[in-house]
């Protein structure tokens, strides 16, 4: 019992906190943004070009807007598990997440059930062109060699992809309606598809330069085509699918930060503002270098319009070259 | 730069003094980590990453180093004194660690599985620094036929580790098999048994399904019996083990060190193949397998020494050719990608002192382990004598918090819960559930490694005997199942029916 | 080995038949889109070779079972192994259960910490620790514990739960200076 009378003060002292903080709470729902931790939801796993720019930008954008950024990862069903807690989080901006390409092709292909009028953008992170890469004791030297391999031998060629229904699948069904037949080898994790083009034990990887970095400054792979309008500032070399005369110039691989889109406008503004900042900074510069993403500052409505735009083109791709069910189910009639 | 030279660098990177007590600090956190039950050494190490932002690259490495040696080994602390496995390689140390807990042999118990794991580290650790690059050029020969074969060596052991009839632990893993493939494919992107749930398209996670196994069914058990823990450890005097004893398992922990530096290779579940493949070559090697299950010392030993030897193993494809195998590296490859250092070949030309400090650490990590191991065992000891009721309140929160971790998400706490029912419905009627969370483990990624293979080698259903690789580790993999399971077919069949012993075996 | 135990190491194999069956039909909502595809096997392939593996095992599983038992029967070794669970302390396993999915379920409700704080002190009480005091600080010291722990310092984004509970949540941060 000595114990006991000891602990009993502690015991009412908590319980008077408890029942303070209960009822104190709505009093300070209305408040300056942003005033407590804002979650930035990372829609990957740890260790991809996603998460590297989740973590980038909570750490760059803490002391702008002063408060403390923590970083989760909600993986699975390419991002839109995270996208989906965004959406049932409250919308008052003290949750962002990343939201990439992949992402939004995956909701043309069918999964996840979000579209792009659901977000509101903060800002546009990073954007690179896709590229496809050879190991380095490949015979291709240029996109011509694999060109003219690919039409005398069709479908000898492989490529490792992320999957069917994907951008990669787009831009190699592309090639093939331009005669040069490629086979789609699809690995379900990055790690397992890079070690198979480094290990030769594929032809060639379709990619963006930025998360085969390590690979291209060694050598161990080297970039033959690049999917854009113009060649890529970091490799000036490599032909872009424009001068070759392919029209598959449209699929960039994007990162941007999005809110729910009910979220208050000035609070948009406020974290829109932010990110400026952010990518205006040097050090932000030098990653984005680093990773071949460097892209200009979009404003939240700019944004908006390139990732409809972009949602818009791989469901017009789609239609066009649909998904290997789709198209069976029609050869069948 | 000699190798002399670059070991020297990498000792005076590694003693600095912020490095040193940063290494220490991770052992502890990660030792902690792992001996929650529901917690994993995963959590850890991706709660720690945003620490790691204001740290030097390398003391950032020594840190997630520190938690990841710490935490695979301290896994084994919850199976040993509670049944409740930290991660999936700690699995084995349940079926004859925990035995050994009731029998009052737990301190008996911790410090073998201490030293084999620290043994297995260390001499992992030995290899990473040496043998990198040739190591490295070989896993590049691996290609998805191999990793497949490798998998279902994987799956093989799980049957072949049964001690009573195989079929049920069959039944158990082909459970756990087809759990695996829920969600949406890896390859075409198609929703499979999800019901047009949105939450289930990202899969059922195996970690998840562990806890909801093991924790909520143990607990369960716990508040029923309302049992005293405290009589579990209370030493039996005479019985706590001398460096003659440990001496004595020499065989069963090298066995099991050389395993594991082996298969840790293996991308996504090298640990926990590892760790079910030296029990069973134990089983098999050690002459006392039909006492496995029972608290045998061999038993405990090699697949904790295999378990923690895949660290220094599964970090060569890190850091040679920077391609994560496991979650815990993949977290290792973002905190150097923040810094902006990106592992791989270059990284040993351009910055040899890191790579070499990094392998120092691992070193002297395994060492030190030994130290925070005894600690935090002796602390969770302690911990026991709390009321049942209290130490398994907390147990099913840390559980709940740990199944949340995993992917932030709560869909993943029901996923818990609800394989907590069937867990406890499995305890109760002695049906195996560790073949079923293998199963959930080693599923996908046969699934992706068989669809991938096929993909890539024009649907040749033979490739996988074709490769020599492969071919060699599938034929091992046969053999293994045979030699394995001739002695229960023979005592089951051979004997005469109603030999019946021991109900379902170690799981 | 109990009767009970009977029953569920005969239910089991008999319900993943079942299950077997039915999932056959239900791999896919759109079943069209499983076998459509380039490559020898399709995303239906690999569910299709588990299933009819675990509808295999789960007859042989039958079949040894019944075998068993009926073996036990005749020799009257059922009759000999007594149920090793009181009618009470089956209930109390099941209301155990039964609590556990409670905690869990009510998380994206009534937040981490309160749902946590409930929890604590209703399995205190079930496990016969009555005492007030003991109740009452395992349940909010532990939660405050937790709270620090996996909310301050590891940053997990926990539940807080739908209005009121997630104002209520972020004062009690605001309280402990987590916020």
């Amino acid at each position: 019992m000595a114990v006991s009378s000891v602990k009993r003060p502690l015991g009412v002292m908590l319980t008077a906190v408890l029942s303070g903080a209960i009822l104190t709470g709505p009093l300070c729902a209305q408040e300056t943004y942003p005033s407590r931790p804002i979650d930035v939801i990372v829609t990957f796993g740890p260790g991809g070009g996603a998460d590297l720019m989740g973590r980038k930008f909570a750490q760059f954008a803490e002391p702008i807007l002063g408060v403390a950024m923590p970083v989760a990862n909600i993986s699975g069903a390419s991002g839109n598990a995270g996208l989906t807690r965004l959406l049932t989080d409250a919308a008052d901006g003290h949750s962002v997440a990343t939201l990439i390409a992949l992402s939004v092709s995956a909701w043309a292909a069918g999964i996840g059930n979000h579209n792009p009028d659901e977000f509101a953008f903060v800002g546009m992170m990073q954007s690179s062109p896709s590229m496809l890469f050879v190991n380095k004791d490949s015979p291709f030297k240029t996109y011509k060699d694999v060109e003219e391999y690919a039409k005398a031998n069709p479908g000898k060629l492989r490529c490792a992809t992320s999957g069917y229904g994907t951008m990669d699948d787009i831009t190699l069904k592309y090639l093939g309606t331009k005669g040069i037949s490629i086979k789609n080898v699809p690995f379900g994790k990055p790690a397992e598809r890079y070690a198979s083009a480094v290990g030769g034990h594929t032809d060639m990887i379709y990619e963006e330069p930025g998360d085969v970095a390590q690979f291209l400054k060694s050598g161990d792979l080297r970039p033959i085509i690049v999917f854009d309008e113009a060649r890529h500032d970091a490799f000036k070399d490599v032909e872009s699918s424009k001068e070759l005369g392919l029209e598959i110039n449209d699929l960039p691989n994007f990162r941007t930060i999005a809110v729910a889109a009910s979220t208050p406008a000035d609070r948009v503004a406020t974290l829109a503002a932010a990110t400026e900042k952010v990518l205006a900074t040097p050090e932000w510069k030098e990653f984005c270098e680093s990773t071949y993403t460097c892209t200009p500052a979009k404003s939240p409505e700019e944004t908006k319009m390139i990732v409809k735009k972009f949602y818009e083109t791989v469901r017009g791709y789609l239609e066009k070259f649909p998904t290997t069910a789709e198209e069976k189910a029609s050869t069948k009639k | 730069m000699d190798l002399a030279t670059l070991f020297l660098n990498g000792a005076i990177g590694a003693f600095q003094p912020h490095n040193f007590l940063i290494l220490i600090t991770g052992l502890m956190v990660g030792t902690i980590a792992g001996a929650l039950p529901g917690i994993s050494f995963v959590n850890a190490m991706a709660m720690a990453l945003p620490f790691t932002y204001v740290m030097e690259p390398v003391t950032a490495m020594c840190f997630l180093g520190g938690i990841y040696v710490g935490g695979v080994f301290g896994g084994s602390i919850s199976s040993i004194l509670i049944n409740i496995p930290g991660t999936p390689a700690s699995l084995p140390a349940c079926w004859d660690g925990y035995p050994m807990t009731t029998k009052g042999l737990s301190t008996r118990a911790l410090r073998i599985a201490i030293t084999a794991s620290a043994t297995g580290g260390f001499f992992s650790a030995v290899m990473l620094a040496v043998a990198s690059p040739p190591f490295a050029a070989f896993a590049l020969r691996f290609d998805q036929p191999e990793f497949f074969a490798a998998t279902i060596l994987g799956l093989a052991s799980v049957v072949a580790i049964a001690k009573d009839l195989p079929v049920l632990s069959a039944l158990s893993m082909f459970m756990g098999l087809l759990i695996g493939t829920v969600g949406i494919d890896p390859m075409y992107g198609i929703p499979r048994f999800t019901f047009g749930v949105s939450e289930v398209q990202s899969g059922i996670n195996f970690t998840v399904v562990m806890i909801g196994l093991f924790a909520i069914g143990e607990v369960v058990d716990l508040l029923v019996r309302n049992v005293d823990l405290k009589k579990k450890f209370t030493p039996v005097p005479g019985k706590q083990i001398n460096w003659g004893e440990l001496w004595g398992l020499r065989n069963s922990i090298m066995r099991g060190t050389g395993l594991g530096c082996m298969i840790g290779m293996i991308p996504g579940a090298g640990a926990t193949v590892g760790a079910v493949l030296a029990y069973g070559v134990e089983r098999q090697a050690s002459g006392r397998g039909a006492e496995f299950g029972t608290g045998v010392e061999q038993a405990l030993a090699a697949p904790e020494a295999a378990k923690n030897a895949t660290t220094g193993a599964a970090m060569i494809p890190l850091l040679t050719l920077g391609i994560p195998g496991s979650a815990a590296t993949a977290i290792m490859l973002a905190a150097m990608l923040i810094h902006g250092i990106a592992p791989g070949p270059l990284l040993f030309r351009m910055d040899p002192t890191l790579v070499y400090t990094i392998f120092v650490s691992m070193m002297v990590a395994n060492l030190l382990m030994i130290f925070a191991a005894v600690l935090v065992a002796r602390g969770f000891s302690t911990l026991m004598r709390v009321p049942p009721a209290i130490l398994g309140a907390f147990i099913i929160v840390l559980s709940v918090i740990g199944a949340y971790g995993v992917r932030n998400n709560i869909f993943d706490v029901y996923v818990c819960l609800v394989f907590g029912v069937l867990g406890f419905i499995m305890k109760r009627a002695n049906f195996p559930s560790a073949p079923l969370v293998l199963g959930v483990i080693l599923g996908p990624l046969a699934e992706r490694y068989f669809l991938t293979s096929l993909a890539n080698y024009d649907d040749n259903f033979w490739i996988f005997v074709q490769r020599p690789i492969s071919g060699t580790i599938l034929a091992l993999a046969a053999m293994f199942v045979l030699w394995s399971l001739y002695p229960v077919i023979r005592s089951r069949f051979g004997r005469g029916a109603g030999a019946k012993k021991a109900p379902i075996g170690p799981q | 080995m109990s009767f009970s135990n009977r029953a569920i190491r005969i239910g089991l194999p008999i319900g993943s038949l079942g299950l077997c069956v039915f999932l056959w039909f239900h791999i896919a909502s759109n079943s069209a889109a499983l076998d459509a595809v380039p490559n020898a096997v399709g995303p239906g392939g690999w569910p299709r070779a588990m299933l009819i593996g675990l509808a295999t095992l789960s007859a042989l599983t039958l079949i040894l079972e019944l075998l068993e038992w009926r073996r036990s029967i005749r020799s009257g070794v059922e009759v000999a192994v007594a149920a090793k669970e009181s009618n009470g302390a089956q209930a109390m396993a099941l209301v155990g259960v039964g609590i556990i999915l409670a905690y869990g379920f009510s998380i994206p409700y009534v937040g981490f910490a309160f749902a946590t704080m409930a929890f604590l002190a209703t399995w205190c009480l079930l496990g016969r620790v009555r005492s007030p005091v003991t109740v009452l600080s395992v349940s909010i010291i532990g939660s405050i514990v937790l709270l620090y722990m996996f909310v301050a310092v590891a940053k997990m984004p926990l539940n807080r739960g739908v209005e009121p509970f997630n104002s209520a949540t972020i004062s009690l941060y605001r309280a402990l200076r987590i916020y």
